[in-house]
């Protein structure tokens, strides 16, 4: 399937959104919610775009809106430019001075004052954290309360029942605004604490013994990937010989 | 032909006393000749519960208001003679009379979707029976479903729930679709503050909703539906149930419905109470169990909807047209209302008005006639300012379009929306900057929060109404308002984020010069905000009587005897207790 961003000719999928084929086309279009490894929440609006239908141009979220043969976009209309720029300034407000709000600041050269003067959690509520966990299948934080009070967290603030510390949430997290404490004993993340799996061959930390104990079920001996490469070198060295 | 006596028994009606009067009813006809004795129905709301309990008598259709229990001999004394005239209503001349329609509250009425409610008892599934039930779904069964939406589509009938989508239209969508598995929904959740139509349809005729969605059913190919009703909502919900359990028990719901071969069956789902839960995404996703948040909707729920399934969502009112339509035929209902929008609204109509209650006019009334002659007016000789229609996330209408006729285009093309019917008026007292303080800190609340420019951009503008409220806005401000009314209105996913500036655009629109006022002047012109307001004693006037001191809560008022008091303004915290309490009139805000 064809399609155009701004006269330039992309070729997209079935299934594939806006933003699907954009990204993989490496055509930019900003959007801090949306990632390709986890499911889609439509909350940041910063991806909103154009489409021809009817006749008429039409605003939309590239990360939710299929594509269709021949379908025209336009991202460089004033609705699109004025959309984008309020709502970056939205974002800074939540997380000012984070290099990745700072970063589509600066590209849309966009004068850097909060509209709100908090402080701020620097949490964009994008959502991306609770999908990746929801992915693990282990759904141990989501969003509480609704309107101007949401946020993310465990069930009543209280340490993550089911987390098991595997730090996924932060890793995908555009603003790394989840606070994660690791050091020679252990993590704490969402109000609990974790003790290291360290290798038995090296001593090298993992990860955290629950993440690890969720991996690999049988109660596999805790091996580094280093130490299990050499392992395994050894081994076909035994077997064939130098 | 039997005497009946229609005790009002609406949720208004039972707050104040209806269920006492019912029972003293019973007793006292007890004693009444066997075969004059009048027959006593409970029924739903009449509308006007201000003035509740409410009773009528029919045949004669003499209305009686705020009936107490020692009224009852009185009444039925007067069965065969003159009325009681103490508790008739008295007109805008004084004149006590009789029968609603002479009442200027009910003369411009034109009741479609309330055509039951008051007159039926709504548990009573003979009452409906009567009342003409059922015919239109008996003719609907007899007809080809594309036949039936048709019908609908030339009725004109669109969506009440706020939208205004054409319902045959919408239906059409969905019968076009092949699926096997489809929903039909009846949407009562009626999450806007003060809104209280669907409630009193639900509760007073609860089988005309019912009779409308199997309609809608049958029409589109669904075997299976879900009302979602508020979950506050009591005598609702025990109305509805019990209009499905008689309806299953009379061959109207279930398989082989009246022998046509066609199965409906449905069930009632509470809704948690949120606001944003009755946006249609967000109630589906609520059925579902899952959190009720509206989702993107680039695929229509007619296609996709309930657990992926082809779905219509009514409202409860759009439904409860249905069966008039299908019994009197879409002729008569296009025949009233507006070129765009046909047959009737419900409105509750409340706040600075002589006359406040539930109403059913014809589209195309005017807000004047509405306001003016069924309202009876604004109380205490004040004037009229300004109108917000559709709820929290509606507009205001101002004096100068008092004689807008109001349908779905007009009030959208005046910066102000439908909704679901909700009217309040306000006097010349209001402030309209702290209005629309008032309604985003309502929507900042009621937000699901999901998306950034529906929950930051509204808590932005509450922070600059806020600031405007206090004397701290700047003339900048009102750019930034507007920036991020656009922006918000523009990109939030759901209709609440694209609507909810309403309320500080058409304020903007209209009363641009109080906005100024607050902001250059630092003055409130409407005397309401705290903190730009100054309570002075007129010395002229001042009786020296004292008082005032005994109220003020932080001693900022001082005297002597036999001079005038003078406030502290530094210790004033605005309170306006000295004000109300001066018998003289001595004390003004400024
Ligand atoms: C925030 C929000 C709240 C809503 N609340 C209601 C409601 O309480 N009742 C209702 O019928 N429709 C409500 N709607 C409209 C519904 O989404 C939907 O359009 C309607 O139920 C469809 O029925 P209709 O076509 O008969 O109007 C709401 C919409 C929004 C955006
Ligand atoms: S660290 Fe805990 S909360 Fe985060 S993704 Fe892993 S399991 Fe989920
Ligand atoms: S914590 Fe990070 S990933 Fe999670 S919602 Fe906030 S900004 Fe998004
Ligand atoms: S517009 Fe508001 S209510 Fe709708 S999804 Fe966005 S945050 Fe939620
Ligand atoms: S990337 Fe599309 S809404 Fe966030
Ligand atoms: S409940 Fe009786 S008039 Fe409303």
């Amino acid at each position: 399937m064809k399609f155009t961003i701004d006269g330039l000719e992309i070729s997209a999928e079935q299934d594939d959104t806006i933003m699907d084929a954009s990204r993989r086309a490496e055509v930019f279009i900003p959007g801090l919610c949306y990632s390709s490894s986890t499911e889609p929440t439509h909350s940041c609006r910063l991806c909103m775009v154009e489409v021809e239908e009817k006749n008429s141009l039409r605003l939309v979220a590239a990360c939710a809106y299929k594509v269709k043969e021949n379908l025209k976009v336009v991202t460089t209309t004033e609705r699109v430019s004025k959309v984008r720029k309020t709502i970056l300034k939205h974002l800074y407000s939540m997380a000012p001075e984070n290099p990745a709000i700072m970063e589509l600041m600066n590209l849309y050269k966009i004068e850097k004052a909060p509209i709100i003067k908090e402080k701020k959690s620097h949490c964009i509520l994008c959502g991306r954290c609770v999908k990746a966990c929801e992915k693990l299948g282990i759904s141990a934080i989501s969003t509480v309360n609704r309107g101007v009070t949401k946020e993310i967290n465990t069930p009543y603030g209280k340490p993550a029942e089911y987390c098991m510390g595997c730090g996924s949430c932060s890793e995908v997290c555009p603003t790394k605004c989840i606070t994660i404490k690791d050091n020679e004993e252990g993590r704490t993340i969402w109000h609990k604490h974790f003790e290291w799996a360290r290798c038995e061959k090296c001593g090298v930390i993992v990860t955290t013994k629950e993440h690890f104990a969720n991996s690999n079920p049988n109660n596999t001996p805790v091996v580094c990937p280093v130490c299990k490469r050499r392992y395994m070198t050894d081994v076909f060295a035994d077997t064939f010989g130098e | 032909m039997t005497k009946k006596i229609l005790v009002c028994c609406g949720t208004g009606c039972l707050a104040n006393g209806s269920q006492a009067l019912v029972d003293q009813f019973y007793l006292e006809t007890k004693k009444l000749d066997v075969n004059i004795i009048p027959q006593i129905k409970e029924t739903g709301c009449n509308g006007f519960c201000e003035n509740g309990p409410m009773v009528t008598i029919v045949p004669a259709h003499i209305t009686y208001y705020k009936v107490q229990p020692k009224d009852v001999s009185d009444i039925l004394e007067s069965l065969d003679k003159e009325p009681v005239t103490r508790l008739l209503y008295k007109d805008d001349s004084g004149k006590p009379v009789t029968s609603k329609e002479e009442n200027p509250f009910y003369a411009l009425q034109h009741k479609i979707v309330l055509r039951n409610t008051g007159v039926i008892d709504p548990s009573c599934f003979n009452d409906y029976l009567e009342a003409g039930g059922y015919v239109g779904l008996t003719k609907a069964l007899a007809m080809e479903p594309i036949k039936i939406i048709e019908e609908v589509e030339k009725s004109g009938l669109r969506g009440r729930g706020g939208g205004g989508f054409s319902t045959g239209l919408k239906w059409r969508s969905c019968h076009e679709i092949t699926g096997e598995f489809k929903y039909m929904l009846c949407n009562g959740d009626e999450g806007d503050p003060g809104a209280f139509m669907d409630r009193s349809i639900m509760e007073g005729d609860p089988h005309s909703v019912l009779e409308g969605l199997i309609i809608g059913a049958y029409a589109i190919g669904s075997h299976y539906g879900f009302l979602y009703i508020r979950d506050e909502y009591g005598l609702a919900l025990k109305h509805m149930q019990k209009a499905i359990d008689d309806a299953k028990a009379n061959g109207y719901l279930g398989n082989n419905i009246l022998g046509s071969g066609f199965n409906f069956s449905c069930e009632i789902v509470r809704g948690g109470g949120a606001f944003v839960c009755g946006e249609s995404s967000a109630l589906m996703a609520s059925i579902e169990g899952r959190v009720g948040e509206p989702r993107v909707k680039y695929i229509r729920s007619v296609e996709k909807g309930l657990f992926d399934s082809p779905t219509v969502l009514s409202n409860v009112e759009s439904l409860a047209n249905i069966p008039y339509i299908m019994t009197n035929g879409a002729e008569n209902f296009a025949s009233i209302g507006t070129k765009g929008s046909k047959g009737t609204k419900v409105f509750s109509l409340v706040g600075n008005v002589n006359r406040t209650g539930l109403i059913e006019v014809p589209m195309g009334i005017t807000l004047r006639q509405l306001i003016f002659q069924i309202g009876g007016g604004i109380p205490n000789g004040k004037k009229f300012k300004a109108a917000q229609t559709g709820g929290p996330s509606g507009g205001c209408i101002p004096e100068e379009l008092l004689d807008l006729e109001i349908d779905f285009d007009s009030l959208k093309e005046k910066g102000s929306i439908m909704g679901s019917g909700g009217i309040i008026v306000m006097d010349e007292n209001t402030c309209m900057v702290e209005l629309a303080r008032y309604y985003m800190k309502f929507l900042t609340e009621e937000s699901c929060g999901k998306c950034t420019p529906c929950r930051e951009g509204l808590r932005a503008m509450l922070d600059i109404l806020t600031r405007i409220c206090e004397g701290k806005g700047e003339l900048s401000d009102l750019d930034l308002l507007e920036e991020l009314a656009y922006v918000t209105s523009e990109a939030s996913l759901c209709e609440l984020g694209k609507t909810a500036p309403n309320p500080v655009l058409s304020s903007l629109k209209y009363f641009r010069d109080e906005y100024l006022a607050h902001i250059v002047d630092k003055r409130c012109p409407a005397g309401v905000c705290p903190k730009l307001i100054k309570y002075e004693i007129i010395p002229d006037k001042c009786k020296f009587c004292g008082l005032c001191v005994k109220v003020c809560p932080v001693e900022a008022i001082t005297g002597k005897p036999k001079t005038p008091y003078i406030i502290n303004q530094n210790k004033c915290i605005r309170c306006g207790n000295c004000k109300s309490t001066c018998a003289f009139e001595a004390i003004y805000v400024e």
